[in-house]
């Protein structure tokens, strides 16, 4: 049984791609303490990692027409199997609504609101995040992509030329000098961070437009504008900042402080601040809407709207619990993160491709017409 | 804590109605059991009780075999 059956064009799913990846130009800070200058060439390697990945979740969705993730899980694994995958997805989507909102929550109380309580900016938040789902559904949330997306690539290259002057070319020398292993390390944590996040829309890829023509095409186009965003940015913030990226939690948001237009018009970070916390709603919102269709779909509700509420203080709860401070947060995101997350973004997808293609060679070596019936949940011509 | 009382007062009223006009006895269980789950935990973290974090719980798992940078 499908949840969601709203329908969205291939537009609003590429710039829905792009915000999402736009949104995560905030945790710069967790690879640039690694590779430092050489940032920029461990998001190009990722970038080029990304792409098999990419493929995965493009052949999975091509393999099944017209199936979201979950009816996927049933038809390859049996019912029991594919139920349990489902739910370590649904807790997978879960945990990143929750870290990004405490994501969200304290760049704004460290930044702009330091003096309002954490969980009046957590639950204002959430209640426009729970009103979007609630009332809105998959075409209310996805409306917007294309003007954050616009604005925040505005934003950054406005921004860019701004601190043209500050920019100083030395600071990406010397190039190449570090050990294999912390490009490696740097590049598996923006794959697995940003890019690989994108798993959060194989629920929702059965639900464009003529997905079989255009599907590539606008996934790709939204990888392509939401990966160009993140390098820019890291370029700009080395050139500008050097070796010192890795001292500040915020580096992006270091940048923007040095930008100055005249005496009168400076403190430019308002601007960024402004369009990440745009970017960071959009992106919570999307996450959100995705584990409650997800619970919904795990637990056969008809209607996924009656677990918007409570999913939605299950999910503000669990962001506070989830790390005792920005410290923990930052170091599980350099060491633990990047492994663990693996298994859902690229091991289960992985798997079910590879389980499906294997039962389809199965049916086609048998002779038609006699042995048994094959199983009803196994019963797709797609195979 | 009165607050609290409220807000899930407030998502009762929001989500029971529809569900009872469904006569879908099965959902309305359900639904009672995730209602019941975020109840308890919202109520555990007001009191101040310590939850285990389930990311810092296998974050130190895969250190203890040695799975992490």
């Amino acid at each position: 049984m499908k949840i969601e059956k709203g329908k969205i064009s291939g537009l609003h799913l590429m710039f829905s791609v792009s915000c999402f990846l736009q949104a995560s130009t905030l945790l710069t800070s967790f690879f640039v303490s690694i590779s430092k200058r050489d940032s920029w060439i461990a998001v190009l390697i990722a970038c080029v990692a990304f792409l098999p990945v990419l493929w995965v979740y493009l052949r999975l969705m091509e393999s099944h027409p017209g199936k979201n993730l979950f009816e996927i899980n049933d038809a390859v694994f049996g019912r029991i199997a594919g139920r349990i995958i489902s739910a370590i997805y649904t807790s997978f989507f879960l945990t990143l609504t929750s870290l990004n909102l405490r994501d969200m929550g304290d760049f704004v109380k460290q930044t702009i609101m330091s003096r309002t309580p954490y969980v009046v900016l957590i639950g204002i938040c959430m209640v426009m995040s729970a009103w979007d789902v609630h009332s809105g559904g998959l075409r209310q949330i996805t409306k917007f992509g294309f003007a954050f997306t616009v604005t925040s690539l505005f934003i950054v290259i406005f921004t860019t030329v701004q601190t043209a002057g500050q920019m100083d070319l030395n600071n990406f020398l010397p190039m190449f000098d570090m050990p294999l292993e912390t490009y490696a390390h740097s590049a598996n944590i923006i794959l697995t961070i940003p890019f690989a996040e994108l798993i959060v829309f194989l629920p929702i890829f059965c639900n464009m437009e003529n997905p079989k023509q255009k599907l590539r095409k606008y996934v790709f186009g939204g990888f392509a504008i939401g990966g160009a965003t993140l390098l820019l940015v890291t370029l700009r913030d080395t050139a500008v900042l050097g070796n010192t990226m890795d001292f500040f939690a915020m580096p992006a948001f270091e940048t923007l402080r040095m930008v100055s237009l005249t005496q009168t018009l400076s403190r430019m970070e308002i601007l960024f601040a402004f369009i990440l916390i745009t970017l960071l709603f959009f992106k919570i919102t999307w996450l959100y809407y995705i584990t409650v269709i997800s619970t919904a779909q795990v637990l056969n509700f008809r209607d996924y709207r009656q677990l918007v509420l409570p999913v939605g203080m299950i999910v503000t709860v669990y962001s506070f619990i989830l790390y005792p401070n920005v410290l923990a947060h930052i170091a599980s995101g350099r060491e633990i993160a990047p492994l663990l997350w693996l298994v859902c973004e690229v091991f289960l997808p992985a798997v079910t491709l590879l389980v499906g293609k294997i039962k389809k060679a199965i049916r086609s070596a048998r002779p038609s017409g006699g042995g048994t019936a094959a199983p009803a949940s196994n019963n797709d011509p797609s195979f | 804590m009165i607050f609290l009382i409220f807000i899930f007062l407030a998502i009762l009223g929001i989500d029971l109605p529809p569900l009872i006009r469904s006569r879908n006895r099965r959902e309305i269980v359900v639904y009672s059991l995730v209602y019941l789950f975020a109840l308890a935990l919202c109520f555990l973290y007001a009191a101040g009780v310590e939850i285990p974090s389930p990311v810092m719980v296998l974050g130190d798992m895969m250190k203890s075999v040695g799975i992490s940078y």
